[in-house]
């Protein structure tokens, strides 16, 4: 769309820059609404203002066309609509003669149509514009402004306090117009009144005002007989900001009555300044409920002044009293503390321990987690087997989820620990946010010391919603157990329904014996969930299959050596006779079987050579599962997962700082155009177990380790030749780098791949040659982000880029004269080109050549196209003469464009469309009018231009002339 | 004819004289059902039946246009031992029903200013849903009857003084300490995003063109849409997908907004003012069907900011406050150094009056009221008007009207389909 628009830009930045109107003869209104159209709805208001101001200037003449494709009813309405409003925001804007002259065509429009909808379009439009239209449907308020609510009057104010009733003075006291004078008549009445209620009402509407001047009659209240008048004078004065509250309200603590006691507390919670001070001033005189609020203050200003008060409390006759004083010992306790806190603890009453725990806690307060821990862990260790249990729920706190993980498997003989951790594990996992793929590690991990089996349940659950297809097979081991099998099943069922993804021979097994697991209160419902799922297993589609049979290496052999180095390049080894490759492959499988193992349920690397793991059988597109753990204490831990026989998904200790392992695993590592670094690093600690998803599709790659995405869609690069792309086929390979490393649970989906398009026999003979053939974009450069690879075709689709430039697709060669043969397919209304003899950057429709792609057919350009912009056209040089050849949009198109010399010729779906001499065309200058240094390249590169709508392209063939 | 209503409130305020132990004819806590507050739901839809049904004053009456909601009502009602409730096609017979004391307006928001209204008029209390009004000219309308009838009015959203915070990971409680001690500085300003835990529910948007379809028969069209412009049927502007239509409602900022911005407005003390500018960043607006949005900015007189950010827009470490001097981020994470100890010294914030019932027996305003209940809805009302015309507005805080923008003005006051008027 790029030249579409261009022009459009240019006549938007005369507009703004030197405010003047489009000149008539400069472009007709229909070529600005055309061009406008395909810009609808406008991405942001910098494009919304260019095309309103756009718009706005056809006048009467655009507005009419609108209209009229509006009535048209086509599929280009909704752009119409935007259209319509942006003129309306843009008019009232703009003002003045503009604004009434939209106006009027509004109003004229919605009296003209007869469909409702666009009717009603137009009856808002004309909301906007200020035209209430006056259509049967609407009409306009009659009394948009009610006026205001008559305000009290001061002397009936007075007569209705009086009088007493709660209503009538509420509803008089909201509607107070001089809220002075009546402050000054409510003060006035207070001591007169009789009815206390009424008194309390009063004062609570005073406090309301907040007023400082008043803070004397507030007092004044303060010990007032009434229970509840001395609760509102309370709260008036703590309103008021006055700074007599502080001493007046505090005065109330040791009020006899528990209720005046309870208001003072919750008043000197929100009184600023020494409240704590001022509030423990009256400890000594102050009752039970007294002290208990003056300790609560304490607690609350955290008023470490009088923590000697606290501590002289604690044990007080009271145990209200001394309740607070324990609940207050956290906010008083300091580092100094310590000691006498691990002392109080040991000996401590259960009720109080959690407060102590509490204030020791408080007293590390400034400390990271990791010297908190060091600090409990070191007097856990030296206190009495009974004294540990208490420090215990310190440490887990301050733990991090792998440090529990620890504790839990090192005293997994200790059941009443391990019952007491293992609930605190789950908050942390749970609270973490982890992916649900990490999530499942981080219950794996602990799973096997959990001993009860209410608490597997927990964290079967748990396992349901991560997710996470590693779930499947690990729950399903707990179906075996009476006690743990209905969670199992749940979360068995739970991961699999979840993702429509999840299928395979396992699975469907699986699925089927938890049918008959009764789930309780929701099994007719669960089990309705099973059936539909199995009904939907696709059956021409194996899905995941295990790649491990948990007891042996079946489906795994040796990797043949083939190089000097003693790397298995598949190229070579393709060129072994079929003799050379048995005995190779015996000797490879006996390497395999001194250096990998399978060792507690796991594939094993335990020797020191470099002999990687390969599949017997040949991938092309997949999707595949593993876990892999690099074991601790090696100086080397490293290894990584061949693709189709190519090096490598990384994996590697990240402490290894001095090979750069510090970017984390997951990583295309020898890619060296395309990017080989992992987008985060998502490793989890060595000795842990992490989670690969790696899919497979053509020569692009994704990568999720532990649930976090590390490589997103990226080409591995071909390592033993770059100047090709990788093997369609070949072996997946479990490397080995010298370090013992293990994985587990490797599960693998094939995929539809795309067979590469032959050269027919004939162009084979006549020497043409295949740039695309579905597979790999390995003899084009440039943009291989908007152009990319789908389904054996190049999927020009990136929409949401808008008019950001992010560059074309070219070829790596340089082609003179030639016969380029493609075939495409577009979208309505689609435009691209294809750049020929061009420079490989720039705009090629000038600095080189362009021959135009795009559906003229579509109705956003009807009556206006310049003959040169049509399909096939030599774009601005040589039009199409031919308009009726392209196939009906969605329909693929055949094209050939013959260039040798100055002669070119454009064919669409074997008739010629375009054909002319290119020297003769511009003798007399171009017909666009436009400067084309271009004219003067003889070669140049062939590339596909524009990338702002969405077409396919295949089966790109080449020949040199 | 005296009506019930009237006489409980007469009995509330001679309570004081009254000598008469409730508990002791049915036990403490015990409240004898002709005791308890009634109340009349319009709009059985899902807020109707899936929270108001379920607040403490007893059903007594339900209304619907369609047919369907109405009797489903029905038996909902039944099934909770409500018994026989009234079953109202027409709202207003429903507003003038004398057993029902407090009326809960739980219809789109093109109809909320014109119940309540009705609602006050007739001498009830009110409990309405958010957004309080579709328009900042209906808002003031409700602020000035509440007042002329002498109303109790509750807008249904809680957070300013209850719950968890969506995402945030806090209550409002804890941050309103933090700000009103000053800490954080001034001005300060919020931000209200996937980031920092508000999803703008962008689900909501409309779908661009409708074509008519046929009325079903149980479902009165007509008066559904009321007030409202009249377009031709499509059931994607009714029921559970109105939201996406600027007729009724306002996209995700309309169903969220006052969720999300009441409590900040309460943070920032602006319970007695609104922004003095709003601007917008994001695709232009389709006339009849709510869209996207990338940013919406509100900047008041004092300089304080609340920006509102569409879905991944924005940075993702932003703070949910920032200030001159310390920001806070989700779960009350706050970067002063020893910010806790500090904040132990100042004052927690004032209580609040949070229990509506009590609210309509004693006549004291509830927490969220129809006053500071308007400006919050004004900042969603404002934030809607930027966002159709896709342009910076500068608001008049007092008059509460925008400055030098009659077009935005036109949406201050819409006017209504005939018959139905403010």
């Amino acid at each position: 769309m790029k030249k579409l628009f261009k022009s459009l830009v240019i006549v938007a930045l005369l507009l703004v820059s030197f405010g003047v109107q489009a000149q008539p003869n400069q472009r007709k209104a229909s070529t600005i609404v055309g061009d406008a159209l395909a810009k609808f709805p406008a991405k942001d208001m910098k494009l919304y203002n260019e095309l309103a101001t756009e718009l706005l200037g056809t006048g009467k003449e655009g507005m009419d066309l609108l209209y009229n494709m509006l009535e048209k009813q086509d599929e280009s309405m909704v752009p119409v609509e935007f259209a319509l409003s942006a003129i309306t925001t843009k008019a009232t804007e703009v003002g003045g003669e503009t604004l009434q002259n939209v106006k009027e065509a509004f109003k004229g429009y919605a009296g003209k149509t007869k469909d409702e909808t666009i009717k009603q379009l137009f009856v808002r439009q004309l909301l906007f514009l200020g035209e209430n239209y006056d259509g049967k449907n609407v009409t306009t308020s009659s009394e948009l402004d009610p006026g205001t609510t008559p305000a009290t009057k001061i002397k009936d104010l007075a007569k209705l306090i009086k009088k007493g009733n709660k209503k009538s003075i509420f509803d008089a006291l909201y509607k107070v117009g001089d809220v002075a004078a009546a402050k000054d008549a409510i003060v006035k009445l207070l001591p007169a009144l009789k009815s206390s209620d009424t008194k309390a009402d009063l004062l609570w509407w005073l406090g309301e005002q907040k007023d400082k001047a008043l803070s004397s009659v507030f007092k004044g209240y303060i010990d007032d007989a009434d229970r509840r008048v001395r609760k509102e004078a309370a709260w008036a004065l703590t309103k008021s900001g006055c700074g007599c509250a502080l001493p007046t309200v505090a005065k109330m603590l040791t009020s006899a009555d528990t209720a005046d006691v309870a208001v003072a507390e919750k008043c000197l919670r929100c009184l600023p300044g020494k409240v704590a001070d001022v509030a423990a001033s009256y400890f000594d005189k102050s009752g039970e409920a007294g002290k208990e609020a003056i300790l609560n203050l304490i607690s609350q200003r955290q008023s470490i002044t009088n923590k000697a008060l606290v501590l002289g409390s604690l044990f007080d006759n009271s145990s209200t009293v001394s309740e607070a004083a324990f609940a207050a010992l956290p906010a008083v306790a300091e580092g100094e503390d310590l000691l006498s806190l691990y002392t109080l603890l040991e000996s401590s009453s259960e009720a109080n321990r959690p407060k102590i725990q509490d204030a020791i806690l408080e007293a590390l307060d400034g400390m990271s987690n990791a010297e908190k821990l060091e600090i409990l862990t070191n007097r856990n260790n030296i206190v009495t087997p009974q004294s540990k249990a208490y420090y215990w729920p310190m440490i887990l706190k301050v733990a991090n989820i792998s440090q529990v993980a620890g504790f839990i498997n090192k005293n997994a003989a200790d059941k009443k620990f391990v019952e007491m951790a293992v609930p605190q594990y789950i908050v942390k996992v749970e609270t973490a946010a982890e992916p649900g793929a990490q999530r499942l590690l981080r219950y794996r991990e602990i799973m096997d010391n959990v001993a009860s089996d209410a608490q597997k349940c927990l964290i079967l659950d748990c396992i349901g919603n991560t997710g996470a297809f590693q779930g499947i097979k690990f729950a399903s081991k707990y179906l075996d157990n009476k006690n743990t099998e209905v969670a199992a099943a749940n979360a068995i069922r739970k991961i699999v329904t979840g993702n429509p993804n999840f299928f395979g021979p396992e699975i469907t097994e699986v699925m089927n014996r938890i049918k008959g697991i009764d789930t309780g209160r929701d099994y007719p419902y669960d089990l309705q969930r099973i059936e539909s799922y199995l009904a939907a297993v696709p059956k021409d589609d194996p899905g995941y299959v295990s790649m491990f049979n948990g007891k042996d290496l079946t489906g795994w052999q040796g990797m043949i050596p083939t190089n000097q180095n003693g790397e298995g390049d598949p190229f070579l080894r393709a060129k072994l006779t079929p003799k050379q490759l048995a005995a190779a492959q015996a000797k490879a499988d006996k390497v395999m079987a001194e250096n990998w193992v399978v060792a507690n349920g796991n594939i094993e690397f335990v020797g020191h050579a470099y002999d990687n793991l390969c599949t017997t059988k040949k991938y092309k597109d997949f999707e595949m599962y593993l876990d892999w753990k690099i074991y601790p204490g090696q100086r080397e831990g490293d290894a990584g997962i061949y693709l189709r026989s190519c090096p490598q998904v990384q994996i590697w200790d990240t402490a290894r700082v001095w090979v750069g392992a510090q970017v984390g695993s997951g990583g295309l590592y020898n890619n060296q155009k395309t990017e080989r670094i992992p987008l985060v690093i998502a490793d989890n600690a060595v000795g842990e177990w992490n989670s690969f998803y790696i899919k497979m599709q053509g020569e692009r790659v994704t990568v999720i380790l532990n649930g976090k995405l590390v490589v997103d869609n990226i080409v591995l690069e071909n390592y033993w030749d770059r100047s090709l792309p990788i093997p369609v086929e070949e072996f997946i390979e479990l490397q080995a780098h010298g370090s013992r490393i293990a994985y587990r649970d490797l599960y693998i989906h094939e995929l539809p791949s795309v067979e590469p398009t032959q050269l027919s026999a004939e162009e084979k003979a006549e020497g043409f040659e295949m740039l695309f053939d579905g597979t790999s974009l390995h003899k084009w450069h440039g943009n291989k982000v908007d152009y990319n690879v789908k389904n054996g075709e190049i999927a020009v689709e990136s929409r949401s880029r808008g008019g950001s430039w992010v560059g074309d697709l070219y070829t790596n060669d340089e082609y003179a004269d030639f016969i380029f043969r493609f075939e495409f397919k577009l979208t309505p209304g689609a435009n691209n080109g294809v750049g020929v003899r061009s420079p490989g950057e720039g705009d090629s429709a000038y600095v080189g050549y362009e021959v135009q792609i795009l559906d003229h057919y579509n109705d956003i350009y009807k009556g206006w196209l310049a003959p040169y912009q049509y399909h096939g056209s030599l774009y601005g040089i040589i039009p199409a003469k031919n308009r009726d050849a392209l196939n009906p949009v969605g329909e693929w198109n055949s094209e050939e464009i013959y260039m040798k010399g100055s002669y070119i010729r454009v064919t669409v779906n074997g008739q010629v469309v375009t054909e002319g001499d290119i020297a003769e065309a511009t003798k007399n200058g171009t017909i666009d009018g436009n400067d084309h240094p271009g004219l003067k390249r003889t070669s140049g590169y062939i590339g596909f231009l524009g990338h702002g709508d969405r077409l396919w392209i295949r089966n790109v063939r080449v020949k040199r002339l | 004819m005296t009506s019930r209503r009237q006489f409980l409130k007469g009995a509330a305020a001679t309570a004081a004289f009254t000598i008469l132990p409730r508990h002791v004819l049915g036990g403490q806590g015990y409240v004898a059902p002709s005791d308890q507050l009634t109340k009349g739901i319009i709009g059985f839809g899902g807020i109707g039946r899936g929270h108001h049904f379920h607040m403490p004053d007893r059903l007594v009456a339900i209304c619907d246009v369609d047919e369907t909601r109405l009797k489903r009502g029905d038996n909902m009602a039944k099934e909770a031992g409500f018994g026989q409730c009234a079953l109202y096609h027409n709202w207003m017979d429903l507003v003038h029903d004398p057993n029902v004391d407090i009326v809960h307006v739980c219809t789109p928001p093109h109809w909320h200013a014109l119940m309540s209204i009705e609602a006050a008029k007739a001498g009830k209390d009110v409990w309405c849903e958010k957004p309080m009004t579709r328009t900042i000219g209906e808002g003031k309308r409700v602020v000035e009857a509440m007042k002329r009838y002498n109303t109790i009015f509750r807008l249904n959203t809680w957070f300013r003084f209850a719950d968890t915070f969506y995402g945030l990971g806090t209550e409002v409680a804890p941050l309103k300490k933090l700000v009103q001690s000053g800490l954080l500085g001034w001005p300060l300003k919020v931000t209200v995003s996937k980031h920092t835990g508000f999803d703008w529910k962008f689900f909501w948007v409309g779908k661009e063109h409708l074509d008519p379809q046929p009325i079903p028969e149980y479902f009165d069209y007509d008066m559904w849409l009321g007030p409202a412009p009249y377009k031709p049927y499509n059931e994607h502007r009714c029921h559970d997908t109105f939201r996406g239509y600027w007729d009724y409602d306002a996209g995700g900022l309309g169903d969220m907004g006052q969720h999300y911005l009441d409590p900040v407005q309460y943070l920032l003390d602006k319970d007695d003012e609104s922004p003095v500018k709003v601007e917008v960043d994001a695709p232009q607006q389709h006339y009849d069907a709510a869209g996207t949005w990338r940013e919406i900015k509100y900047t008041y007189a004092d300089g304080c900011q609340i920006v509102l950010w569409g879905e991944d827009f924005g940075d993702p470490k932003t703070p949910y406050i920032q200030g001159p001097n310390g920001n806070v981020y989700n779960n009350f994470v706050c970067d002063i150094p020893g910010w806790k100890d500090k904040l132990a010294d100042f004052p927690d914030p004032l209580p609040q009056n949070t229990d509506f019932l009590d609210c309509v027996r004693t006549r004291k305003k509830f927490a969220l009221n129809e006053v500071n209940g308007h400006r919050s809805c004004t900042l969603v009302n404002i934030g809607a008007v930027a966002l159709q015309l896709g342009r910076t507005l500068y608001f008049d805080s007092e008059k509460q009207e925008f400055i030098n923008d009659d077009a935005a003005n036109r949406l201050v006051y819409q006017p209504m389909r005939a018959p139905w008027h403010l």
